[in-house]
């Protein structure tokens, strides 16, 4: 096991190194000069060339990169063209917002998918299961900058005790933290749990019409027994698989919802970085995400692993 | 004797049927009624887009004071009302279909020119697959929204540019597809009698190994014409995809920020296009995925 993942970890090497690719590319096919960008148009030739050559950026491409990517494995990802401060400061500031809109929205996700991809998948083809399709349905195709738009115009007049933009922040209490991301985990979380309940609904209908399901039906058992223990823990193994991607569409989709709710997390400090194109926060957002992303995906993997025993880890 | 006229009706009516094969889906698609819905949906959404010109009552773009934020459904003039610079919603969502499906048409084209591409190559010739697909890895990498985002960062914000991006954060989910049905087909007997007899590579890639590949890819290209929609809108949205005077559904989306409180529908309309473009995409998608694959679980 410990091997296995040894050799996982290693295989994570060239994945990460091309990020850091992508990351320096993004930046140097940029048209314009990034040193008139920070000094402005005002500024005189010799000036330009001093900077350029504080910066390094007369030196040849590769250099570059590599100089950049030994800062980046020390952890310096730069500094903001804007605020003029190291961006992993800027991206440690606002992970806060982030991490707890993503962990209520996975929540969300978790609780309201499963069980009813349980309950359309046992009242197959009847009502009850169709609401639930239905549903789904809907809320897949529903983007969540726009349910945020919506639960911001109706629940916002209707509740006014819930509040529909900004960030309560965990110092000053944790209830006050989940009344201010309740709206934007569920805007976040909705076509995720939607995509969660088709998963699970399924994969429970399938294993629902297995042979050991017959059997268990047959030796008499009740039927929430036959649910509960025996089909449910098989049917949600490819549910677990679909978790690590729905993490990460969190995490990407938190991007456009902490917009629509104005909070103030690393999502929405990537999307002004993007406008005022403040390229080293940009740069420094991607190869964080990426590398939660395949840490993340590594994760699930071996969680696979455990709860699958028949998956040999080869 | 008997056999080989058999086998010449068999051939007479095999062309007849090939002739026909537009009918021939259309008649398997209609038998699977959420699929039918969706392509019915899509198609009239796509006729929308194509002659915007011919039913918008009005110039989106016109800007017009006195009308400013007219309320939807109380005048014959701006049956959906106007937004805050007195602009006929009504056409600015008829012409958003226009940005919409064309993105996400060309993303389609796009993502699966170079994506089929590359997972043919990667399938057919092994040592190009390690390279080839660890670059595809390290694109998947990145949440969709977040690559765009980079990209749109280098490229500013255009048109055109979201669908560079667009194309750029979808190849690698064609490219996965199609190497994965290539690795399965490459070593049928049909493709080694065909190497046998000395058919060249290429050759072999097209006729023989591709065509075989078309139904997961048209499967995957109905869902990627979906997200492709989403993320544009996104794009927008956020200020970073078409120009702010372009009539996208995302940018009304952005635009009705400020009012919306006070006229939902400005959200609420360009909000519902979108909604029903993606269903119609899923339905149309999951309904190919049932015909085309008997193994698939949703059903």
């Amino acid at each position: 096991m410990l091997r296995y993942i040894a050799r996982r970890l290693l295989a994570l090497i060239p994945v990460l190194l091309l990020v850091t690719v992508f990351a320096f590319i993004i930046v140097h096919v940029t048209p314009g000069d990034p040193v008139s960008l920070v000094l402005g148009e005002q500024a005189t030739e010799t000036e330009i060339q001093a900077a350029r050559e504080e910066l390094g950026l007369d030196d040849p491409i590769f250099v570059q990169y590599f100089r950049w990517l030994g800062a980046v494995v020390q952890g310096d990802l730069g500094r903001s063209l804007i605020f003029d401060q190291p961006v992993s400061r800027m991206l440690l500031q606002r992970a806060e917002p982030t991490l707890v809109l993503a962990s209520v929205a996975l929540f969300i996700t978790v609780a309201l998918g499963i069980p009813s991809g349980i309950i359309g998948a046992i009242n197959n083809n009847r009502w009850s299961d169709h609401t639930v399709m239905i549903g789904a349905l809907l809320f897949v195709a529903t983007p969540n900058f726009f349910l945020g738009l919506l639960l911001i115009i109706f629940v916002g007049i209707s509740f006014e005790s819930i509040p529909t933009g900004g960030y309560s922040h965990l110092s000053d209490g944790v209830l006050s933290t989940l009344q201010s991301v309740i709206l934007p985990a569920f805007a976040l979380g909705a076509s995720q749990a939607a995509l969660v309940a088709r998963m699970t609904r399924a994969s429970m209908l399938e294993v629902l019409g297995t042979d050991y399901v017959r059997t268990a039906r047959a030796k008499g058992l009740r039927n929430r027994t036959v649910h509960m223990r025996h089909a449910l823990k098989n049917a949600l193994l490819p549910t677990t698989t679909v978790l690590g991607v729905v993490v990460i569409a969190l995490f990407g989709g938190a991007v456009v919802t902490e917009t629509v709710f104005n909070m103030p997390g690393a999502g929405r400090l990537i999307v002004n970085a993007v406008r005022n194109r403040d390229f080293p926060v940009v740069q420094g957002a991607i190869i964080v995400v990426a590398t939660i992303y395949v840490l993340v995906n590594l994760v699930v993997d071996l969680l696979y692993i455990y709860i699958d025993p028949r998956i040999r880890y080869t | 004797m008997t056999l080989s006229r058999v086998e010449r009706e068999s051939v007479f009516e095999r062309e007849q049927r090939d002739k026909n094969v537009i009918i021939e889906a259309l008649r398997v698609l209609s038998r699977h009624r959420p699929a039918f819905v969706g392509f019915i949906l899509v198609s009239i959404i796509a006729v929308v887009a194509i002659t915007a010109p011919l039913i918008a009552p009005a110039d989106p773009t016109a800007i017009s004071g006195a009308d400013r934020l007219t309320p939807i459904f109380t005048t014959t003039e701006f049956p959906l009302g106007t937004d805050f610079l007195g602009r006929d919603v009504l056409s600015r969502v008829v012409y958003g279909a226009r940005i919409s499906l064309g993105v996400g048409a060309t993303v389609v084209i796009a993502a699966n020119i170079l994506g089929i591409s590359i997972g043919l190559i990667a399938g057919f010739y092994r040592r190009l697959d390690n390279v080839l697909m660890r670059v595809m890895d390290s694109l998947l990498a990145f949440p969709p929204v977040l690559l765009a985002l980079g990209i749109m960062a280098a490229l500013g914000a255009a048109l055109l540019n979201t669908m560079v991006a667009l194309s750029i954060v979808y190849t690698p989910l064609v490219a996965r597809v199609t190497r994965s049905t290539v690795l399965v087909i490459r070593d049928i007997d049909y493709v080694m009698a065909a190497r046998a007899i000395g058919i060249g590579n290429l050759r072999i890639m097209f006729r023989h190994i591709l065509p075989n590949t078309i139904g997961p890819v048209i499967v995957q290209a109905t869902f990627i014409f979906a997200y492709a929609v989403i993320l544009e809108a996104a794009l927008s949205f956020l200020g970073v995809g078409t120009p702010p005077e372009t009539p996208s559904w995302g940018n009304m989306l952005d635009d009705a920020r400020q009012h919306m409180r006070r006229m939902p529908s400005l959200a609420i309309v360009p909000g519902l296009a979108i909604m029903v473009t993606v269903l119609s995409l899923n339905l149309l998608g999951d309904g190919l995925r049932d015909i085309l694959d008997p193994h698939s679980y949703t059903r």
